[in-house]
């Protein structure tokens, strides 16, 4: 066991790695009532193809990694697993990402182990049949369609789907209707047999409680589990092309509000998770100087009515991919990629007086979200996959230099972008 | 918990375990048009620009100083009332060396008395106001709410929108808005609440001192029973998928009411819980939905149903929404859904000390409805709730309205 101390953030994580190879850390907040664990997998949408131990690379249906999420709420003793947490006092929930699975609970009662317990033990056994496969699939039909018809998800997805060619980032986390309806308890129980073990997941606890009598509680669990020999199933991603997929995307959707994407891809990076983030920290505060109110211009366009205050971007860099999206409400599309253009055309030097003040608001923001105990175990879990370390992730942006926003310009590369339009049906 | 000290409209949690300082100004006026439009341009100015950060860039520049101090407004509705918060947060000063919660005392003070109402902040607060309510009737579920309560709600403050209403925003002008501004600070009342790593009396005498310019004694009357109205039915059709249904029920049981405790757990019962009466007989047993739940609208007296289904079931949920009332009605539930709807219910409000906004949200609501303000009168109300008083309660459950936004009805092609 070893504790890590961060005395600038005033906190302090707790570490074990078991027997079995489970990862546990444990973040202790003193003076807070709630307690939350996450049980996570690398295990996302993005794993929609493996190579297998033997080489071979194995195909599934896109969603299978949120579908399995859904079946392992039901347990082989018949009972309902959220009901069970529900008699324990602690709300229980999970989600699938693009990278990962993660399931967590919630309680204020003092006694945590039990559904810490139950947590491990559901998670960590699966039990389907084929009749629950086949009635898991309406729900997650209704699923789909729910967020098909929210124009911003539709949008972000439309959007994934011009940048992309062959990446899997490109399919919807859920899948599609056809996929889901395609997916058997074979495939299922064959992904949770590649992905589910305790060498490949992390569990993080943040809690008021104390930090030893709960580790206890997690070792004795693991120690009455035998869990079979693991050969981990690693992602595996066609070759993706440097090129964008669409250059432009015009979808229909029954609404009155226009919105827009206009995107740049960029090159996948391969330099270590640290030089990644900081890379992603660059662009960021480089566009937050460009397109933010610390550029006039910003202002002028609110006030000829090219912008409103919906617009904004997003900067996303993995091992795998890379882009920069801009997205805003406009009647006139190509006068939003003028936009975009005549902000990355500006002297990025003229705002750098800005950018302690940038550092300050991002730091700031580091330090609150270490309010919110959800927040911390699932980007905890985040950072140990990435293989960031979490006090590093959260202190980063101080030591950013001005110089090192200088080299962001080059990275966008108009032959490489796209533009996304979600329009209503009368138009 | 029950460690926030109210004195008058002052309301001060101290407390080191966050990282931050809140501040909470809250206004609340009458919740009517076009005086909702008007708090909603008036968020949409406060924040914008003041007289000393005359521009937008000076605005974030003084937040960022302030070690990214963030200040928001937000409007919300409670039955009769409509609140108008300005919402701060900064770090508290052990995490940054020079005592930013001084500064933004001082920041937030000149924007609610300089704010700057012009032609230019006007027009651009019409904009992203307008904008925001087209955004919402976009989303099918929340259309769905909207028009529901519209409907159901219709001559009463049901039917108002918290976020403004697009018939009046272009008609607002600017002396309007400045009388109504001015208005709306002598004749609100107000409570301010702060959360945070803070010495009480000392910021105590500094939020007096900030907010010199509000009236202590003015009083807003915020919750009334709906009336039970006669049942009707609406839809507007899209091209979607999913339908959107929302259903209404007038509980007849006022927010503070003796009946209230027994009502709200009923309807964790109904829909909020994975072993909810609708979670597990809609979802759970016949797949017919993804998402299904219920809440409450509680100022106003009203219990509602959401969500999303396929456009063929529409009856069968509703049926099946009816039939699992009636088990509430009927009392014919398990002891076990009861005692978990109760511990939850328990679990969820000791939590929330660990959520400076979720407690002053609770505070703010005993405060708004006379009620006692402290946790264990509402511990004990919840413990004493039993299975004849969740039948009662159901009992008076009266459904005024269902709406749904639903796929467009195909016409037959002519070939």
């Amino acid at each position: 066991m070893e504790t890590i101390n961060n005395l600038k953030l005033n906190e302090s994580y707790t570490t074990e790695t078991l027997d079995n190879g489970l990862r546990i850390f444990y973040i202790h907040k003193p003076g807070f009532t709630s307690s939350t664990a996450v049980l996570a997998v690398p295990y996302g949408s993005l794993d929609v193809m493996q190579k297998l131990p033997d080489g071979s690379v194995h195909s599934t249906h896109p969603g299978i990694a949120h579908f399995l999420e859904h079946k392992l709420f039901e347990s082989n003793s018949g009972q309902d697993v959220m009901e069970s947490f529900s008699k324990m006092s602690a709300s229980v929930n999970a989600f699938t990402s693009f990278n990962e699975t993660a399931y967590y609970f919630t309680t204020s009662e003092p006694d945590f182990t039990e559904p810490l317990n139950l947590l491990l033990d559901f998670v960590q056994e699966l039990s389907i049949s084929d009749d629950s496969v086949e009635k898991e699939k309406g729900i997650i039909t209704q699923e789909l369609r729910m967020y098909m018809q929210m124009p911003e998800a539709r949008l972000m997805f439309e959007t994934y789907r011009s940048l992309f060619v062959n990446h899997p980032v490109r399919l919807d986390i859920g899948g599609t209707e056809e996929s889901v309806s395609a997916i058997t308890k074979e495939e299922l129980a064959q992904c949770y047999n590649g992905n589910y073990h305790p060498k490949n997941s992390v569990l993080v606890i943040v809690s008021g409680l104390e930090c030893g009598p709960v580790i206890d509680a997690v070792k004795a669990n693991q120690a009455k589990k035998k869990f079979p020999a693991f050969e981990k199933h690693t992602r595996y991603i066609e070759t993706e092309p440097t090129s964008i997929n669409e250059a432009i995307k015009t979808v229909e959707m029954d609404i009155t509000a226009k919105k827009i994407t206009y995107s740049f891809k960029f090159d996948a990076f391969d330099g270590s998770p640290l030089e990644r983030l900081k890379k992603e920290w660059q662009v960021r505060l480089y566009l937050e100087l460009l397109f933010s109110t610390y550029n006039p211009k910003y202002q002028t366009w609110l006030d000829e009515g090219r912008i409103n205050d919906y617009f904004g971007f997003e900067v996303d860099f993995t091992p795998e991919y890379g882009f920069a999206m801009f997205f805003g409400e406009a009647e006139n599309e190509r006068d939003f990629t003028a936009l975009v253009h005549e902000g990355l055309s500006e002297d990025v030097t003229l705002f750098l007086n800005h950018f302690d003040h940038l550092k300050k608001r991002f730091y700031g923001q580091a330090v609150r979200s270490l309010n919110n105990l959800d927040d911390i175990a699932v980007t905890f879990a985040r950072c140990v996959f990435q293989g960031l370390d979490y006090f590093d992730y959260m202190t980063l942006v101080n030591e950013l230099k001005q110089e090192d926003i200088l080299e962001a310009k080059a990275m966008f590369d108009f032959n490489r972008s796209t533009l996304c339009i979600l329009k209503g049906k009368s138009e | 918990m029950g460690e926030m000290i109210h004195a008058g409209r002052y309301h001060i949690s101290a407390t080191d375990k966050f990282k931050d300082i809140v501040l909470s100004v809250r206004l609340m006026g009458e919740n009517r048009e076009p005086d909702v439009t008007m708090r909603n341009l008036i968020a949409q100015i406060l924040i914008d620009r003041c007289a000393l950060y005359p521009t937008k860039g000076k605005m974030t520049e003084k937040c960022d100083e302030l070690y990214g101090a963030t200040v928001d407004t937000k409007t919300s509705s409670y039955g009769n009332g409509h609140c108008f918060e300005l919402r701060a947060k900064t770090l508290n000063n052990r995490y940054a060396p020079d005592e930013p919660f001084d500064g933004l005392l001082q920041f937030v003070r000149e924007l609610f008395l300089y704010p700057l109402i012009d032609e230019k902040t006007l027009s651009e607060a019409k904009t992203n106001v307008l904008a925001s309510i087209l955004r919402q009737e976009d989303n099918p579920s929340h259309l769905s709410m909207m028009k529901a309560c519209e409907l159901g709600g219709s001559g009463t403050p049901l039917a108002v929108s918290s976020q403004g209403n697009k018939k009046f925003i272009d008609s607002v002008n600017i002396d309007e808005l400045s009388a109504y501004y001015k208005k709306m600070l002598n004749d609100d009342q107000f409570d301010i609440f702060c959360v945070g790593d803070v010495h009480p009396d000392r910021v105590l005498n500094q939020l007096r001192k900030t907010f010199d310019f509000l009236n202590e004694t003015n009083v807003t009357q915020t919750a009334y029973v709906s009336e039970v109205s006669p049942y009707q039915e609406g839809q507007t059709a899209k091209q979607i998928e999913q339908t959107s249904l929302t259903q209404l029920y007038a509980t007849q049981t006022g927010f503070g009411h003796p009946r209230f405790s027994s009502s709200r757990l009923a309807i964790v019962m109904l829909g909020q819980l994975p072993s909810s009466l609708m979670f597990q007989e809609i979802r759970e047993k016949r797949s017919l939905c993804y998402s299904i739940y219920a809440s409450t609208i509680a100022f106003d007296g009203i219990m509602f149903v959401s969500t999303g289904i396929s456009p063929d079931n529409t009856d069968e949920v509703k049926r099946l929404i009816k039939v699992q009332i009636d088990t509430l009605k009927s009392g014919e539930f398990d002891d076990d859904l009861l005692k978990m709807a109760k511990d939850m219910m328990i679990s969820s409000l000791k939590s929330l000390s660990d959520e400076a906004l979720a407690e002053i949200n609770f505070f703010y609501q005993r405060l708004l409805a006379g009620k006692s303000p402290t946790m264990d009168t509402v511990l004990d109300e919840i413990n004493q709730v039993t299975r004849e008083k969740i039948t009662e309660a159901v009992n008076y459950w009266q459904p005024i309205c269902s709406y749904a936004v639903t796929k467009e009805q195909q016409h037959g092609n002519h070939q």
